[in-house]
C-alpha cells in the first residue's frame, strides 16, 4: 500500500464517518461541525485528484459560506439536542423511507460499479488548474455559465421578494 | 525526493511556521509600547531577569506564565466540548494562512532552484480566502458554546462584519489579480520585481492604489480590530465572544488575534508592496553582487556594532547603578547588541581573509536571506500600522460599519475591478508591463 492509498483510506473513513455522524448525532449544531468535517475530507480527496480548484471551491462555498448560514440558523433558532423531533413511528411510513433509501442506494451505487475503472490514465498536465477550469467556464461555454448566472440572479431576486415585508 | 529538498521544504515550513509564531510576542510587546507613546506614558517597564528588563520586552514572557497560571473557568451551562474547540480553530487557521505567502525568491542548491514559500498551490490565493472564510467558525463557536447574551451578541456582531468585509476584500483582490494576470502570490511578488517608466517599482500600491484602500481596510474588519472591533465594544457587551474565556484558551484568542494581524500585513505586503523584493534591487542583481554586499554588511557590522557597544559600555560606567558599581544593565547590552555581533562579525572578516567570495548556491542564500529580512521590515511595518490605527482612531457604529461595507466599499471595488478590466486590456502587451 502507498503512501497516497493510506492517505485516501483515512480521507474516505473521515468521509463516511463524519457524514454518518450528521444523521445520528442529536446535538443539531455537532451535526453540522460534523459536516464540516465531511466537507474537508472531501476536499482532500479532489485535491488528491489533482482538483486543487475544486477544493478549494469546495471550502470557500460550502463549508465558508452556506455551513455558516446553517450555524446562524441553528444558533439563533436555539435548537438544542432533542428539539428536533424523533423520526416518525408509523410503519409506512418507516417502510417507504427504508425502501427509497434502499433503492436510491442500489441505482447509485449500480451506476458507479458499471464505469469501468482501468480507462483512467494519469491526469494530464494542467488538467483540474485554476487557468484550464477558467478556459472551459469562460472560453469554451460562456454562454451556459451566462445562463447560470442569469439563473442565480433570478433567484437571488425571488428570494428577496418572497423575504419581504407585507407593509412595505 | 531527494534528502536536499527535503531539508528544504522542511525548512520552508519552518520558516513559514516560526515567522507568525515569533513575531506574536514581539507584537503583543509593540502594542503595549505604542499605546503607551500615543497616549504619553512609558509602558511595561518592572518585569526583569536579573538586571534586564529589555525596554519591557521581559513583561510578555511573565504574561505567558501569568495566563498559564490563571484558573480555567468554563461556565457551568457551556457545551464544554465546543468550549475548548473554538479557540483551538481560531488560532489554528490563523497560523495555517501563511502556508502560501512567499518570503523570499528562490535559493538554487545542487543547479536546483527551490523558491521560497512553503505550498506553492495552483489555487494560490484561493487557499488563503478559503481560511479566512473558516474563521467565522472559531468565533460562532465560542459565541454560541459560552451560553451568554453578551457572547452571543459579540459572536453575531463578528460574523456578520467578516461576511459583510470578505465581499469588499475579495473584489478588492479580483482587480490584483486582473493586473497582475495571476492567482499565485508567487507570481505577483514577481511581477512586482520590474520597475515602471524605469523609474517607480511595479508595487501593487502604485498600480492599484483603490484596491489597496479597500484592501486594507476589509483587512482591519477582517482582523475585528480598531475601528472596527464592534465584536469586543467593552462598553456594550463586555468582550464579545471571549467573555467567557480565561486562561491559556483565552491567550489563544489573544493569539489568534495577532496572528491574523500578521498573516493579514504578511498578505498586504505581498500584494501590494512588492512582497520579499527589496525596491530597485532584482534577485538576478543581488545574487551577482551578494559576495560584496555581505562583506560591506560585515564590515559595517564589525565597525559599527563594536563602537555601539563601547558606547554603551562606556555609558553603563558614566552612570552607575544604587550600588555604585557600573550599569549591569547597560553592560548587557553593550556585550548582547553591540561587542558579541560586532566582533563576531570580526572574526569571520578575519576567517575569511579579510574579504568575501561565495559561490553560487551561497550566493542564492544571502540574496534570499536579504530578501527574507526585506519581507519581514515590510510586515512588521504594516503590523505597526495596525497598532497605531487602533491606538488613534474611534470606534465605528453598527449601522455605519454595515452601511461602509455594504454601500460604499463594494460599489467602488465593483467599478475598480472594471477600470482595472479596461487597463488591462488596453496596455496588454505594451510598455513592458
Amino acid at each position: 500500500m502507498t503512501g497516497a492509498d493510506i492517505l485516501f483510506l483515512i480521507l474516505a473513513g473521515m468521509a463516511i464517518g463524519s457524514s454518518l455522524l450528521v444523521v445520528t448525532v442529536d446535538d443539531p449544531v455537532q451535526a453540522v461541525m460534523s459536516l464540516i468535517v465531511t466537507f474537508f475530507a472531501l476536499a482532500g480527496i479532489f485535491v488528491m485528484l489533482d482538483a486543487h480548484f475544486l477544493a478549494a471551491a469546495q471550502i470557500i462555498v460550502y463549508a465558508g459560506a452556506i455551513l455558516v448560514l446553517v450555524t446562524f440558523v441553528i444558533m439563533l433558532l436555539d435548537l438544542r439536542a432533542g428539539d428536533i423531533k424523533t423520526p416518525t413511528k408509523n410503519v409506512t411510513g418507516r417502510f417507504l423511507g427504508i425502501a427509497a433509501a434502499v433503492s436510491t442506494f442500489a441505482l447509485v451505487a449500480s451506476k458507479i460499479l458499471s464505469i469501468r475503472m482501468d480507462g483512467f490514465g494519469e491526469s494530464t498536465e494542467g488538467l483540474g488548474t485554476v487557468e484550464e477550469i477558467a478556459r472551459t467556464i469562460i472560453v469554451d461555454f460562456t454562454l451556459p455559465f451566462e445562463a447560470a448566472s442569469v439563473l442565480l440572479l433570478v433567484a437571488t431576486i425571488g428570494a428577496v421578494w418572497i423575504a419581504r415585508r407585507d407593509d412595505a | 525526493m531527494n534528502l536536499t529538498s527535503s531539508i528544504v521544504m522542511a525548512a520552508e515550513i519552518l520558516i513559514s511556521l516560526l515567522v507568525v509564531l515569533q513575531l506574536l510576542p514581539l507584537l503583543i510587546w509593540m502594542e503595549r509600547k505604542v499605546s503607551s507613546y500615543i497616549q504619553n506614558r512609558r509602558g511595561p517597564a518592572y518585569a526583569h531577569i536579573g538586571p534586564v528588563r529589555a525596554f519591557g520586552v521581559v513583561h510578555t514572557l511573565t504574561d505567558v506564565f501569568k495566563l498559564i497560571g490563571k484558573e480555567d473557568v468554563v461556565p457551568r451551562a457551556a457545551n464544554r466540548g465546543f468550549h475548548a474547540l473554538a479557540p483551538c480553530i481560531s488560532l489554528f487557521l490563523a497560523t495555517l494562512t501563511f502556508a502560501v505567502i512567499p518570503f523570499a525568491d528562490y535559493i538554487e542548491l545542487d543547479g536546483v532552484r527551490y523558491h521560497m514559500q512553503a505550498a506553492e498551490l495552483n489555487v494560490g490565493i484561493l487557499y488563503l480566502l478559503a481560511f479566512a472564510s473558516l474563521g467565522v467558525y472559531g468565533i460562532i463557536l465560542a459565541a454560541w458554546s459560552s451560553n451568554n447574551k453578551y457572547s452571543m451578541l459579540g459572536g453575531l456582531r463578528s460574523s456578520a462584519q467578516m461576511i459583510s468585509y470578505e465581499l469588499a476584500m475579495g473584489f478588492a483582490l479580483i482587480a490584483v489579480l486582473i493586473w497582475f494576470g495571476s492567482i499565485r502570490l508567487g507570481d505577483i511578488v514577481q511581477a512586482q520585481g520590474i520597475l515602471l517608466f524605469n523609474a517607480i517599482p511595479h508595487w501593487g500600491i502604485f498600480v492599484q492604489p483603490v484596491a489597496f484602500v479597500i484592501f486594507i481596510t476589509s483587512a482591519f474588519a477582517e482582523t475585528n480590530r480598531n475601528p472596527f472591533d464592534l465584536p469586543e465594544g467593552e462598553a456594550e457587551i463586555v468582550a464579545g465572544f471571549h467573555t467567557e474565556y480565561s486562561s491559556l484558551k483565552f491567550a489563544m484568542f489573544f493569539m489568534a488575534e495577532y496572528a491574523h494581524i500578521i498573516v493579514a500585513s504578511a498578505l498586504t505586503v505581498t500584494l501590494f508592496f512588492g512582497g520579499y523584493q527589496i525596491p530597485f534591487v532584482n534577485t538576478a542583481t543581488l545574487v551577482t553582487y551578494a559576495s560584496p554586499i555581505l562583506a560591506t554588511i560585515l564590515k559595517l557590522t564589525a565597525a559599527g556594532a563594536t563602537l555601539f557597544g563601547l558606547f554603551l559600555a562606556a555609558m553603563a560606567f558614566r552612570f552607575p547603578d544604587d550600588t555604585g558599581g557600573p550599569n549591569r544593565e547597560t553592560l548587557f547590552y553593550a556585550v548582547v547588541a553591540g561587542l558579541a555581533p560586532g566582533l563576531t562579525a570580526a572574526a569571520v572578516l578575519g576567517l575569511l581573509g579579510g574579504d568575501v567570495s561565495l559561490g553560487h548556491s551561497a550566493s542564492t542564500i544571502v540574496a534570499a536571506a536579504l530578501q527574507f529580512g526585506c519581507f519581514i521590515a515590510k510586515t512588521l511595518f504594516f503590523c505597526f500600522s495596525f497598532i497605531w490605527v487602533r491606538w488613534t482612531l474611534p470606534r465605528f457604529r453598527y449601522d455605519q460599519l454595515m452601511k461602509l461595507g455594504w454601500k460604499y466599499m463594494i460599489g467602488i471595488a465593483i467599478v475598480w475591478i472594471l477600470i482595472t478590466a479596461g487597463a488591462a486590456y488596453l496596455t496588454e502587451g505594451k510598455t513592458g508591463l
